[in-house]
């Protein structure tokens, strides 16, 4: 089957696969921002094929604690005799950014604070239809649960168990799941519809091996707040909520819990991490799971890709510290591809300069990692945040001289070094895109959490950074990765008595990224520090 | 053009406009052969015994005078025989005592980089024409002077020891005639590949461009007895009596250097014996000039004083350069070539240049040339790295390396350097090189592993074009080779960028030009500002010969690069090294008969480059080719 999955997972790859995966990401011709709209097409019939029915008898029920009850299933644990709504629960996964080694063999990639949250309501028993609503992709849809080709996913040659470690597409289901994704959002334009289907695939890919026929109604729910197609693992940030919402209704997980032992947080990170990637694998065919890696476990990874036809190595950096981070994004459309065939040719042309400029990188990389492991590291040191800055600095200077820069990141670059700020570097294939500063902790500052530049001097940065044109994220690197709110309920400093519930009226209705993080954000209650509610697989 | 170092960083002088009409007593040229009757080798014993004598004396005078003790014991009157191993010993005593001379002329602190051996002013200046001549200065007249003529030496071959009443030596008795003016030009440089890694023992590459010093030479009757510097770029005008010259100082036997020797560091003697000659020279300059203009006299001086004599004849030496002046483009080191080519071809110690001139002999002249070119860098800046003056000299470009920085580098001449067209653009940023060099050194330390692997990349990149360049079978015509080039020249700059030394002008510079897809662009020298480089991409459907991008493309380039302020040269890469122009005479479309003479007037009056260049450039006749009547040795 192995070798059968080449012509898929080329096909599957929209920005063809070069093998630095450094976004993997849906990419749209045009950036949306997400604007609460959401266009639900009209229910189609033809969804109702004879073939998903005679699937769900013999169905195969791997997924743990869930009842195989015959043709009318119920949500799995509800007690007999009632149909009771399971409570509304939430996860969320953060974004990521490559910290240092883009185009190199050995990368750095950290979470950032900029998330993805999906919200899961389950429906009366009544109902037989699971939804997707991702408001930032235009995506609503649902399909009838009884109608998905269960018997394809669900043969004993096929099933595939939660803990299993699935490296590659099985091109026999992805074919069987075609007619439930050409119906989703066909009166679409082709660029955006390209990215729901992606988006669809993996949701319906996860759900169809990971559910079963009895699995209850739902409507899944995301807003993101990270920037989709910028390189900063949206959709492997995406992939690793819909990978444990789908676990945690199967309960194929344990936890998270505050005093959950560090192995066995571990290892239900490595199960949802794991999905993760299958969902990466429908949405970018060849993807290098780092982004799912950042954004199932949080913090920081090592990767090393010694040879591209293989995956990379991926070492989690528990000891990466949270640090304040500035994210612009220059919106300047780039392409992955176009950068990575720039560093090859130089390569081709330029070999000895080359090799040596990559090299430069491996050990800005090397000394990052070396510096952070240190068993004296501090960021609050100003010296240790001072070395770690001018790697980053260092590290932009070699991508320079790789020739993946762009005018306008030179521009972005310029006016922060002239804010003196911090440290500031392209981050992702370049060309465009993203850069990050890591902020220098004012010499006034207090001994608090967040050291970061005087407010004045950034908002003064920040005018000059929106008058070009390019969007500014205040963000942390270094942070958690995924994490559940369950029940989807939070104070929030709210009347209703027991805190306040998130419905999916409320979610869909929060305004951009400072709505969702006020509203659900991780970070962000009242008082703008950690919500105790949200609870994480902690190594 | 002159640079100076400061300890404040470093400004420059723009070319002056030619100042001085015709208050220049000029002199009616009338031939003449100076030196010409050499003198039997068997009666320079007895000279070389009569000046020992007369230098003891003078030294015991000096101790007299102002109370200063000379650190060498009386040398004995040495014989024939001796006398080459006795000056040999005494440069070996005197070299460990040279350091303490060598740190106080560098005044920024010798850092060994050596990109702009320059020296620096606190504050630009642009020429304004104006030049102080200090007033006659009677005490320059001492007795010291007067006593040591009778006795000086005359190793300068073919020159002639005649007694009290010197005159130029060979001629012609009974009459006064002048010799014919001539020129004597040497190009600027530019760092191609590898600054910055230079510092750190890797090789980088110069070469020559086509802006150039120009040195005009005119010979006054032999009633005067007078050496004039007239460097209107650096507002210098100066004019010694030759008499009271500290010629015994030079000439005594143990202090005489041979135009063929190699001089690499200045006998703190000498120096000091030149002192009271060169302080009067501007002194009522402000410091910062002035001190260009000592350097640029002191350089003069020792050289005039090594390689001349008492006998040597009157002249004006008048320098117009068309190299900006402290923007580490070796106008030092061209002034020095000049100097240095002008003197030993008075003194008649060069063969040539002519046409059929064997190679290995032209480049016997070329290395007597850089000698004592090197010998005035020392003056100008201290520790030069001898880089400049051999591109000035030789021309085309340098390979050049310096693993052990108590040791001058190796330099190796690239005869194979093509001629290519090179656009060169001053962003006019203020600059510190002494800067640039401790960012790297800093980076070095705190960052040892990743800066190591940018400087090995560096060293890549100038391997790679020397490689290119010598390889049998290159072509500057051929795009590809071209392409490679170019590539080379815009990776360099990446890895300088990356090193921290680019600026946020020369990156305004370089989107500027690669917007408008002329060619690959680096930044040159130390950066942190100063100049970048442009290699021109041929246009498609340009002819064989000048292949450069389309005019109106240029046009529209250079009308932005000016809009930002910047200055754009443009120029020619590997082009000749010293020339010289013998007599002073070019067709120059004249209506003058037998050619258009350049005497002094013509020559002061010619305005900025353009003027100076059509008037007399190596290049740039009637029509805009090379002129015929300049020479170069061309090995």
């Amino acid at each position: 089957m192995a070798g059968g999955t080449s012509d898929l997972r080329s096909n599957a790859a929209t920005g063809g696969s070069n093998g630095l995966e450094m976004e993997e990401e849906m990419k749209l011709q045009d950036r949306q921002h997400s604007n609460g709209t959401v266009t639900t097409p009209a229910y189609r019939g033809n969804d109702m094929s004879v073939e998903a029915n005679s699937a769900h008898k013999g169905a195969d029920h791997d997924v743990p604690e869930t009842t195989p009850n015959g043709a009318r299933p119920q949500p799995p644990g509800t007690r007999k005799g009632s149909s009771p709504l399971a409570p509304a629960f939430m996860v969320s996964a953060p974004g990521k950014v490559i910290v240092f080694g883009e185009h190199a063999v050995a990368a750095m990639a950290a979470a950032i604070s900029l998330r993805s949250y999906l919200l899961v309501t389950t429906l009366s028993k009544s109902q037989r239809t699971v939804t997707l609503r991702f408001p930032d992709i235009s995506l609503s849809h649902t399909w009838n649960i009884d109608i998905l080709p269960w018997a394809a996913f669900h043969s004993p040659s096929k099933k595939r168990k939660y803990y299993d470690l699935v490296t590659a597409l099985d091109p026999e289901l992805v074919e069987a799941m075609q007619p439930h994704l050409t119906a989703v959002s066909s009166d679409a334009p082709p660029a955006e519809q390209k990215i729901q289907h992606a988006a669809a695939a993996a949701f319906l890919y996860l759900f169809l091996s990971l559910g079963s026929q009895q699995s209850p109604p739902c409507v899944y729910t995301l807003r993101s707040t990270i920037p989709i197609g910028a390189g900063l693992g949206s959709s492997a940030s995406t992939c690793v909520c819909i990978s444990a919402a789908l676990l945690l209704q199967s309960h194929a997980l344990a936890g998270p819990h505050q005093d959950q032992l560090s192995e066995e947080a571990e290892k239900q990170l490595e199960r949802i991490n794991r999905w993760a990637f299958v969902g990466e694998l429908l949405i970018h065919g060849n993807p290098s799971g780092v982004d799912n890696t950042v954004a199932s476990g949080g913090k920081a990874v090592l990767f090393k890709r010694a040879d591209y036809n293989k995956p990379p190595s991926v070492a989690r950096l528990g000891d990466f510290p949270e640090l304040p981070l500035l994210l612009v994004d220059t919106r300047q459309a780039k392409s992955t591809a176009a950068e990575v065939a720039k560093v090859a040719h130089l390569r081709t042309t330029h070999p000895a300069v080359a090799g040596h400029i990559l090299d430069a990188i491996d050990k800005v990389t090397e000394s990052a990692h070396a510096l952070i492991a240190s068993a004296d590291f501090d960021s609050n040191n100003p010296a240790a945040l001072q070395h770690l800055g001018e790697l980053v600095a260092l590290n932009h200077g070699l991508l320079f001289s790789l020739g993946v820069s762009h005018p306008k990141l030179e521009k972005l670059r310029r006016l922060v070094d002239d804010a003196d700020v911090g440290w500031t570097k392209l981050t992702g294939a370049g060309g465009g895109g993203c850069a990050i500063t890591l902020l220098r902790p004012t010499t006034t500052s207090s001994l608090s959490s967040s050291p970061s530049p005087s407010p004045s001097k950034l908002q003064t940065l920040q005018t000059r950074l929106e008058a070009e044109g390019f969007e500014i994220y205040t963000t942390t690197l270094g942070g958690d990765g995924v994490g559940a709110l369950m029940p989807a309920v939070l104070t929030n400093g709210s009347a209703e008595v027991g805190g306040e519930v998130i419905d999916q009226d409320k979610f869909l209705r929060a305004e951009g990224r400072e709505g969702v993080e006020s509203l659900v954000g991780v970070v962000g209650g009242g008082a703008g520090g950690e919500r105790g509610e949200w609870r994480f697989w902690r190594p």
